[in-house]
């Protein structure tokens, strides 16, 4: 297991730009109601085949050809696992995976730096499509890519400036 | 010194799988529960004291290349674990002890 969940989260989806795909959605749920929080990470890159869906719960397993071992998908079960939540891997046109957790669970990392988690994904791939949506008992909030693309018009959305503004932007998002 | 030498050494420790053992040399000692703290910051060579048992930590004692697992406290060691753990030649070793004790131990015998 990782440190928070911000960095789990990160590790999951460099998992969707390594197979190129070119929309990520991240969908956190954050339920004080509920004793819930859950993470679901979905893309529209290639997708698993059955066989690979089996195998990457196991730790032993990766695509990679320089490690033999791959922990990126068993630390977010593991998440799940620990803290008496449920966890799931499809593929339906890409890859769905969904872990949730009892938020007052005592073993609960805490949500981290997700905002860096964000500017880290648009800085390794500022052409993907990233849409984050964050549900508390209150409300929904988004933070959508494209949005921002179409206000810079022909700034990348990788420069400095920017990434740190998307970085504050959505750990204000969280804390508000 | 070899993590064979160091289970003839001690009457607190059994290696649940015996037939993992060869020659793996204690290059120091490592304690942690956070695989992927674990993971960031373990060393090659170390015996590693834990109180997790699931199959991702055969996972990253082999990655670390670790010479051993310590499972303190009386935690236990999942069969999946065992059997991967052998599998990979890293050995199993069950203690009642606490991760400090442990550590007072390794420092009694020179780790």
């Amino acid at each position: 297991m990782m440190q928070d969940l911000a960095m789990t989260i990160l590790d999951i989806a460099n998992n969707s730009l390594a197979v190129k795909a070119q929309r990520i959605e991240i969908e956190i749920v954050d339920s004080d109601a509920k004793n819930l929080i859950s993470i679901e990470i979905k893309d529209n890159g290639k997708g698993m085949s059955d066989d690979q869906i089996a195998q990457a719960i196991d730790p032993f397993y990766t695509t990679r050809k320089t490690r033999r071992i791959g922990l990126g998908i068993p630390f977010f079960k593991d998440l799940a696992d620990l803290c008496e939540g449920s966890f799931s891997l499809k593929s339906d046109h890409g890859v769905q995976i969904y872990a949730s957790m009892r938020k007052n669970h005592w073993d609960r990392p805490p949500m981290g730096d997700l905002g860096e988690t964000i500017s880290t994904l648009i800085q390794s791939d500022p052409d993907v499509h990233l849409i984050l949506t964050i549900t508390t008992d209150a409300e929904t909030k988004k933070f959508d890519t494209e949005e921002i693309k179409v206000i810079l018009e022909d700034i990348s959305i990788a420069e400095p400036e920017i990434l740190f503004w998307v970085k504050q932007t959505v750990n204000d998002l969280i804390s508000s | 010194m070899t993590v064979n030498e160091m289970l003839q050494n001690s009457t607190v420790f059994t290696c649940l799988n015996p037939d993992a053992l060869s020659n793996q040399n204690i290059k120091g000692v490592f304690i942690g529960d956070l695989l992927s703290w674990v993971m960031g910051n373990g060393d090659e060579g170390q015996l590693w004291v834990t109180v997790q048992g699931h199959l991702n930590v055969a996972a990253v004692a082999v990655l670390k290349e670790f010479s051993g697992i310590v499972l303190c406290h009386g935690a236990v060691c999942a069969p999946d674990c065992l059997v991967k753990a052998t599998e990979e030649n890293i050995p199993v070793i069950i203690t009642e002890l606490s991760a400090y004790e442990c550590a007072q131990h390794f420092v009694q015998l020179g780790l």
